[in-house]
């Protein structure tokens, strides 16, 4: 070997011994990071982290650029991808996003869903309407449109004495399992909505079957209640969640065909790039139908018991219905939007 | 800038990407196989089950028949928001997490990533979790229901989704695609000791310049993988093929002899890889 290979060699070697312990420091607060949270790390060692990783960025650009150790090159490469994860992959504070979500993020995204939002509503209520003409047209055809599940043994024979009891008997027939009913509503309602959203991907057809069939059943309902000429009393009753409720899965339609749609009509994007967006856009959009959900229940398991005053009912539904789109579609002084 | 291993090749490697971080360093990744996926989130429902059965078995033990109607409508609450709550937000919440991965994707050694190279944020997180609805529990309801021919062909349309991420090369299931994200397998790392460095001085070992230049990067980082390894046969084999190849005839331990051939071969080229010459491989002129 020659006196100048030999020189390069100890450069080489000078190399690793001089950024080692830089190395070793960032392996050590990456282990200790993956054991606990953030919050354990000092300060000082908060703000020796990225001085770290980048120092280790540049170490593997110049290993790169003038070594052949294969081992090293791989070890610097592993050691920067792990730091980068951390660096990159700690999403904000909580508190912070919290906040954010709910002063723009939520209100924001929306408003961005306007025009899907005001397809899921003419779904479901064209959807509404049809269910609603062809059982005041035949009475027959209740028992092909409603699942014996959702009936709760109403129907077109029911007597006026019995349908009544359904919407002001609440309180006598569930006593103190209001909350189970609230817990139990809130969950299946859920997972409609989640299922709304996830369907959006096949190309929004199954959404806005789920919307149409929805809005059939409601009509249907309605529909029976009329003929007894309970059918405003019955709009109380369902107006009382149900303007929070039938809002939430509407908006969950909504993001679904915006899913469908970006897949369908990439523009500009590429298809992946776009539906990776839209994704984004809709997700929070989702965690919001949820807290919506959640209030719903609430409203039809114990709200809508307690209270059987048809002009409350009303009050009630119509007040929540203002609150939310005061909230989503009143102009606000658009702050930066987080991404 | 070359690939420093095959493994590490995305020619050799369909697996392997690159991901550019905001400082403009490139580095490569692994996708993770649809094996570990599939075992991760078996992992996954086990733990879940298995504790909600825990907390249903602790419920039962606790309430054990002398507890009032309230308290009953109370655990009432509790198991339905429980089983809810995990159902829906184990995912959500540990890959919300510092290591970006469930218990069970960290047990094979799985990272959730954002596939932009940027920061991965809730939202990319809940859309890919929201859409396992459409991938697993919608197909298994089907499956259930499947008495009808109505049943089946739903069934089966339902199951693409499933086989989804078998149908790109980045084994992204619906919710990756959605969500922005890739799943990948977290790097090892363990720095390991330079080779060749204690037989250099050996005087036997003076290579002509001819015998150095047979090779390239690509033959030396195969041959340092062939001296970290311990496959002893693979060894001699090298040993004879380099021997054969640059005339050398010297009587000696193969080791000793790939070490430093190894050792002088790196020099050079690390020589000229600082002079500016980058020599790939054994085909490129020296």
């Amino acid at each position: 070997m020659s006196t100048q290979d030999e020189l390069i060699a100890a450069g080489q070697r000078n190399f690793r011994a001089q950024h080692e312990p830089d190395w070793n420091a960032l392996e050590g607060l990456l282990r200790q990071l993956q054991r606990g949270s953030l919050r354990k790390l000092t300060l000082e060692d908060t703000m020796r982290l990225p001085i770290l990783y980048r120092a280790a960025l540049s170490s593997l650009s110049i290993a790169r650029e003038f070594s052949l150790d294969r081992a090293l090159i791989l070890y610097l490469e592993s050691l920067c991808a792990r730091a980068y994860f951390v660096i990159y992959g700690v999403p904000v504070r909580a508190r912070d996003g919290i906040a954010q979500f709910f002063s723009t993020y939520w209100a924001h995204n929306v408003k961005s869903l306007w025009r899907e939002t005001i397809v899921a509503v003419l779904l479901l209520f064209s959807g509404a309407l049809v269910g609603y003409l062809l059982v005041m047209h035949d009475p027959g055809w209740y028992v092909s449109l409603m699942p014996d599940a959702l009936a709760e043994g109403r129907g077109p024979n029911s007597s006026t004495a019995e349908l009544a009891d359904v919407i002001y008997g609440g309180a006598r027939q569930h006593e103190n399992m209001l909350g189970v009913f609230a817990a139990f509503l809130f969950t299946h309602n859920v997972e409609v909505s989640i299922m709304c959203f996830a369907l959006g991907f096949a190309l929004g057809l199954p959404t806005a079957f789920l919307l149409v069939q929805n809005g059939v059943m409601m009509g249907a309902l309605i529909a029976v209640y009329a003929q007894h000429h309970l059918g405003l009393n019955l709009i109380g009753w369902l107006m009382i969640h149900g303007t929070t409720e039938l809002f939430a899965i509407i908006l969950a339609g909504a993001a679904g065909f915006r899913i469908g749609l970006s897949a369908i009509f990439p523009g500009a994007h590429t298809r992946m790039a776009s539906a990776a967006q839209a994704g984004r856009a809709t997700a929070s959009v989702m965690i919001g139908v949820m807290l919506m959900l959640l209030v719903s229940g609430m409203l039809e398991g114990i709200a809508r018991q307690l209270v059987s005053n048809d002009l409350a009912r009303y009050g009630v539904g119509l007040a929540m219905l203002t609150l939310w789109l005061v909230y989503f579609y009143a102009p606000r002084r658009l702050r930066a939007v987080p991404r | 800038m070359i690939a420093a291993s095959p493994a590490l090749n995305p020619v050799i490697n369909k697996k392997i990407r690159m991901l550019v971080t905001p400082e403009g360093v490139a580095f490569h990744i692994e996708i993770a196989s649809y094996g570990a996926r599939i075992a991760a989130y078996i992992i996954d429902l086990i733990l879940i089950y298995g504790t909600l059965l825990v907390l249903i078995l602790l419920g039962l033990w606790l309430a054990d028949g002398k507890l009032g109607a309230w308290e009953n409508a109370s655990l009432g609450i509790i198991g339905i928001l429980l089983f809810f709550g995990l159902r829906n937000f184990w995912f959500i919440l540990f890959e919300m997490g510092p290591r970006g991965a469930t218990p069970g994707k960290q047990f094979l050694r799985l990272r959730v990533i954002a596939r932009d190279g940027g920061r991965l944020n809730a939202a990319n997180v809940v859309a890919r979790n929201l859409m396992r609805e459409l991938e697993v529990t919608l197909p298994f309801a089907f499956i259930a229901l499947a008495q009808s021919l109505y049943g089946w062909l739903a069934g089966g349309w339902i199951l693409c989704f499933i086989l989804f991420p078998l149908l790109n090369r980045d084994r992204m299931r619906v919710g990756d695609l959605v969500g922005g994200t890739w799943v990948i397998t977290v790097p090892r790392s363990k720095i390991l000791p330079r080779i060749g460095e204690d037989v250099k001085h050996h005087p036997v070992y003076a290579f002509s310049a001819a015998q150095l230049d047979a090779y390239g990067a690509y033959e030396l980082q195969m041959l340092e993988n062939i001296l970290r390894g311990t496959d002893h046969k693979a060894l001699h084999l090298v040993a004879d093929t380099i021997r054969t190849k640059i005339d050398w005839w010297e009587n000696d331990d193969d080791l000793n002899f790939l070490h430093a051939y190894y050792a002088a071969v790196k020099a050079r080229l690390e020589r000229k890889l600082l002079l500016g010459r980058r020599r790939a491989d054994k085909f490129d002129q020296p």
